[in-house]
């Protein structure tokens, strides 16, 4: 096994499997679905594969492949994995296998659906694995192409405004990162090779200025996908109007990309500026945890208050990395995580219930509970793991994260309480109306099978399982993050 | 003999040339005919350019010093061939077929005079290969005499290269006059200290004025001016080529000018060339970004590359003359893509931003092309442009001139907004969601039923356009190593 290319197999298959795609004949919709469940699921095998050979408990890289691709100029096809992006990838083949499956209901236009989600499954890969600034980039925008289409081509009424919207803020964003990202190559060690940048960066190579600037640059990119209060505005249209796998995979991996950056490059390179911009960046985290919750409370519309919700949770992220302890970071990494799995689930249960309701509007949902009652205690539980219930994996990700801010800047962080308190509400009045309330004149009708289908129960029943298996035993995935946390924290000296 | 091999791509080209413009002569009306011996000579053409790179013996200075054949000529043959045959191939459904004979043989005739431009080494050879290149490019910026604009097109295009021709003439008459040569077979100006300080300003002076000459063919603001308004209006086949390969030609040139030590030994020669690439980054960009003709915003995105191109003269060095060509190639086939796409849409009139709207949905090869080479032009990686433009920082950096490299830096991300909103047209059809007409609009466009067909020929042109964006990306990068 020593020596395998892990990395780059995983990220082989599912090229591989968008090539057959493409070359099957688009009348064949079902093979294609199923050929994309099994190439997912191989995908995920994999995943798990280098899960067994990780050795727990190291703080460095591993797993490096590298391929020189213009050695003059010190570009390379470099790979990696550590700590804090193995979950990560471990989180995209589990979201995407299931979003294979959920994609098995799918009508419409199925091969350009399967090809797109393979397609963005080597996006979000690559991105977590890239350890070369362009390879990063390249990997970056690549996501940014499939999700285009999948909001545009399948999304809802408004699609196309939402579609390009998403489109112009985050190329417009990313742009601005690769400025950054050359400005680390030109006034860095001359190479793009992510792990010498940073080490240019700990040996305090780069001027304060220098920093600033960087840092400036690669923030607007990361901010935009994170997203950061102000830079979310698109969050909300680009969620609405996604279809249900677009939106779990958006808000399941693809957020996440801007806080695995801001971590994997701006924290070590630019330690400085890090820890000078961290109070505005914890600010900025509570302020996102606050006025997401206090958003989402109003909302009329289910999807976008899940939506909100997302910009709630991503606050924790923020802040945790801003705090930059070793808890911080274990936190921002935790709720990453979990965050990906509970609102997953959740955007996968909000696209069950508009599939039989035809509605995403609180107002007219009722009593999902007595019509299909798998779906109401699914969804039951998965409010309140988003929500922050102890026991279940968000409370640890928000617990955890907030320790770390409370180290670091604890008149800051008690701001963020009100949020929670805010998410408790909005989380427990939307479930009291839509699942147990009983239906009145106004409510949209439901009288199809009280059963759920078994191509959604394989879609959330894993996240749930894994959700509550998080939340008791968290213990294992912080022997996993936690080394490369301590490092993190070393790096900008908390 | 040695000299019949050595040109011999020139030779085939000239005969070619001549004999479509003779054999319309005797047998009129044979336009199929002429298009497949004008490409099958331009084939030819670029096999024997290979094949002169295959005897290294034949790389040379012929005829008593005047003429060059090195690897910079082959590589600027291919470049020229390649093209051409793209611009034939793209007005086979455009072009009628009344005025091929001229058309082709026109072609032909200007291909040389680029050819003599990248060989020529002294002044005045370069001149004659300009007025040669230009000269044919003048009378076809015409041929589609129908459209309302080609005329007037034509006139300004001729009067004013006219203008800076003679300007140029007058520069190097000046230089003469200071450098006591013309040649520049080792570079134009000696090193630095061997001329004293009047000899050295007048040098300076006749540079100033050849510059004006090869500023206006390679539209660099301030010479541009004509740019615009001749590609709006100008039959687009040939505004495509006019946009694209003279500028590789003169580029090259001037590169053999001015060499790879200008910028160091004459600083003042060397800061008026980095104004002029400040200017024309900056200006081109922002200009571009206010265009709704895309025939304009390609003028002036034109225009910001040269600025790019104009790095490699200021940085200097042996990195930056790759750099340069490696950027020619991408800008040429990036370029030529994008114009060709523009033809398909609409040969004979105003081409706006809305009529991309939805064409992904129309026709999703030629508007995954189009994007393919917008976003080559923009510099996204892994695309061909990105490393171009990077090769270009890079050697701005390397010798002292980051602040050249932060403007062109700055200017491409502002680039990024003229190219996005074609992208966005393609694929996002209406941006905001306006009243009536946009629906009905919407209606008439979008639907599956609304097929955009372009000609396979075309579509072929275009496509190749596309791979060449990606396939330099991703194995060309090579070429800038090597």
């Amino acid at each position: 096994m020593k020596g395998t290319p892990v990395l780059s197999i995983l990220l082989l298959v599912p090229l591989a499997a968008s090539v057959v795609v493409l070359l099957l004949p688009a009348s064949q919709a079902k093979l294609i679905k199923w050929f994309t469940v099994v190439a997912t699921g191989i995908a995920l095998a994999v995943s798990l594969a280098v899960l067994g050979a990780f050795s727990v408990g190291s703080s460095g890289m591993q797993m490096l492949e590298t391929v020189p691709w213009v050695p003059s100029v010190g570009m390379a096809y470099k790979l990696g994995i550590d700590g804090l992006s193995l979950p990560l990838v471990l989180l995209t083949t589990l979201l995407c296998f299931l979003s294979a499956l959920y994609t098995l209901r799918l009508e419409k236009q199925v091969k350009a659906f399967c090809f797109l989600l393979l397609l963005l499954q080597i996006g979000m890969i690559g991105v977590f694995l890239a350890l070369d600034a362009v390879l990063f980039y390249v990997f970056w925008e690549l996501v940014l192409v499939p999700m285009f289409f999948m909001i545009g081509i399948w999304g809802g009424d408004n699609r196309r405004y939402a579609s390009v919207k998403f489109f112009i803020y985050t190329l417009v964003g990313s742009v601005i990162m690769l400025l950054g990202l050359l400005l680390l190559y030109f006034w860095g060690p001359r190479t793009f090779d992510l792990q010498a940048i940073v080490a240019w960066g700990q040996a305090g190579k780069f001027t304060l200025e220098q920093q600033y600037w960087i840092f400036g640059a690669l923030f607007l990119g990361f901010a935009v996908k994170v997203p950061i209060f102000p830079f979310h505005t698109w969050l909300p249209d680009a969620h609405v109007e996604a279809p249900t796998v677009g939106s779990v995979l958006l808000a399941g991996v693809l957020l996440k990309m801007g806080g695995y950056g801001l971590l994997r490059v701006s924290l070590g390179a630019l330690p400085q500026a890090f820890v000078d911009f961290s109070p505005y960046l914890a600010a900025l985290g509570v302020i996102g945890i606050v006025y997401g919750s206090a958003v989402a409370l109003t909302q009329k519309d289910l999807k976008k208050m899940v939506a909100y919700s997302s910009v709630s949770h991503m606050g924790f992220v923020v802040l945790g990395i801003a705090a930059a302890t070793s808890a911080g970071v274990d936190g921002a990494a935790m709720q990453m995580f979990s965050h990906g799995i509970i609102t997953g689930m959740l955007f996968f249960l909000v696209g069950m219930i508009y599939e039989r309701y035809h509605t995403k509007e609180i107002a007219r949902l009722r009593g999902i509970i007595t019509s299909v009652p798998a779906l109401g205690i699914i969804f039951t539980f998965a409010c309140f793991a988003s929500l922050g219930l102890p026991g279940l994996a968000g409370f640890v990700g928000e617990f955890t994260s907030l320790m770390g801010g409370l180290q670091v800047f604890p008149l800051i962080t008690a701001f963020a309480v009100i949020g929670i308190v805010l998410t408790a509400a909005y989380f427990l009045r939307t479930m009291q109306a839509i699942i147990f309330a009983p239906a009145d004149d106004n409510s949209a009708l439901y009288d199809g099978p009280k059963k759920m289908a078994w191509t959604e129960l394989v879609a959330v029943l894993p996240l749930a399982t894994v959700a509550l298996a998080l939340g008791l035993f968290p213990a294992p995935y912080f022997n996993i993050v936690d080394p490369v946390a301590r490092t993190l924290a070393a790096m900008v000296g908390r | 003999m040695r000299e019949l091999l050595a040109f011999s791509p020139e030779i085939v080209i000239t005969l070619a040339g001549v004999g479509v413009i003779l054999f319309d002569a005797l047998w009129p009306g044979q336009g199929r005919v002429e298009r497949w011996i004008t490409l099958g000579a331009m084939a030819l053409a670029a096999a024997c350019a290979v094949y002169v790179a295959m005897n290294p013996g034949l790389y040379d200075v012929y005829f008593s010093g005047s003429l060059r054949v090195d690897a910079t000529t082959t590589f600027a043959r291919l470049v020229f061939m390649a093209a051409g045959m793209l611009i034939v191939l793209s007005s086979w459904a455009t072009q009628g077929e009344g005025d091929t004979a001229e058309y082709y043989g026109l072609l032909l005739l200007s291909l040389l005079g680029e050819s003599v431009i990248v060989t020529a080494q002294s002044l005045l050879l370069l001149f004659i290969g300009i007025e040669l290149l230009a000269l044919p490019c003048y009378a076809l910026m015409a041929i589609r005499k129908h459209l309302p604009g080609a005329v007037r097109a034509a006139l300004k295009y001729f009067l004013l290269g006219m203008f800076a021709s003679i300007v140029m003439l007058y520069g190097v008459a000046i230089l003469f006059g200071s450098l006591r040569t013309i040649g520049y077979a080792n570079g134009l100006f000696p090193a630095a200290g061997v001329l004293d300080a009047t000899r050295n300003s007048v040098a300076m002076l006749g540079f100033l004025f050849l510059f004006v000459g090869i500023g206006f063919k390679v539209t660099a603001f301030p010479f541009h001016f004509w740019s615009p308004d001749v590609y709006a209006t100008g039959s687009t086949p040939i505004v495509a080529y006019v946009a694209t390969v003279p500028k590789v030609a003169v580029m090259l040139a001037l590169w053999r000018i001015l060499g790879p030590g200008f910028g160091a030994a004459y600083p003042v020669g060397g800061m008026f060339i980095a104004i002029i690439a400040v200017a024309s980054m900056i200006y081109g960009n922002i200009v571009a970004l206010l265009q709704d003709d895309v025939r304009r915003m390609l003028a002036y995105s034109g225009v910001a590359n040269t600025g790019y191109m104009l790095i490699a003269f200021v940085a200097g060095g042996a990195a930056s003359g790759t750099a340069l060509a490696f950027f020619l190639v991408v800008y040429v086939f990036g370029n030529l893509g994008a114009f060709l796409v523009v033809m398909a849409l609409g040969v004979d009139r105003k081409v706006s931003m809305r009529d991309f709207s939805g064409l992904g949905a129309r026709n999703g090869l030629v508007a995954a092309a189009m994007a393919l080479c917008l976003f080559s032009l923009a510099g996204t990686p892994p695309l061909a442009g990105f490393f171009g433009k990077f090769a270009l920082f890079k050697a701005a950096v390397d010798s002292g001139y980051a602040w050249l490299a932060l403007v062109a830096l700055i200017t491409t991300v502002i680039s990024v907004g003229y190219y996005l909103k074609i992208a966005t047209q393609m694929y996002g059809g209406i941006v905001a969601p306006q009243p009536a007409d946009a629906a009905a609009d919407e209606a008439i466009v979008l639907t599956p039923s609304a097929r955009f067909t372009v000609a396979p020929a075309l579509t072929a042109a275009i496509l190749v356009c596309a791979a060449a964006a990606v396939l330099l990306g991703m194995f060309g990068v090579s070429l800038l190593t090597g």
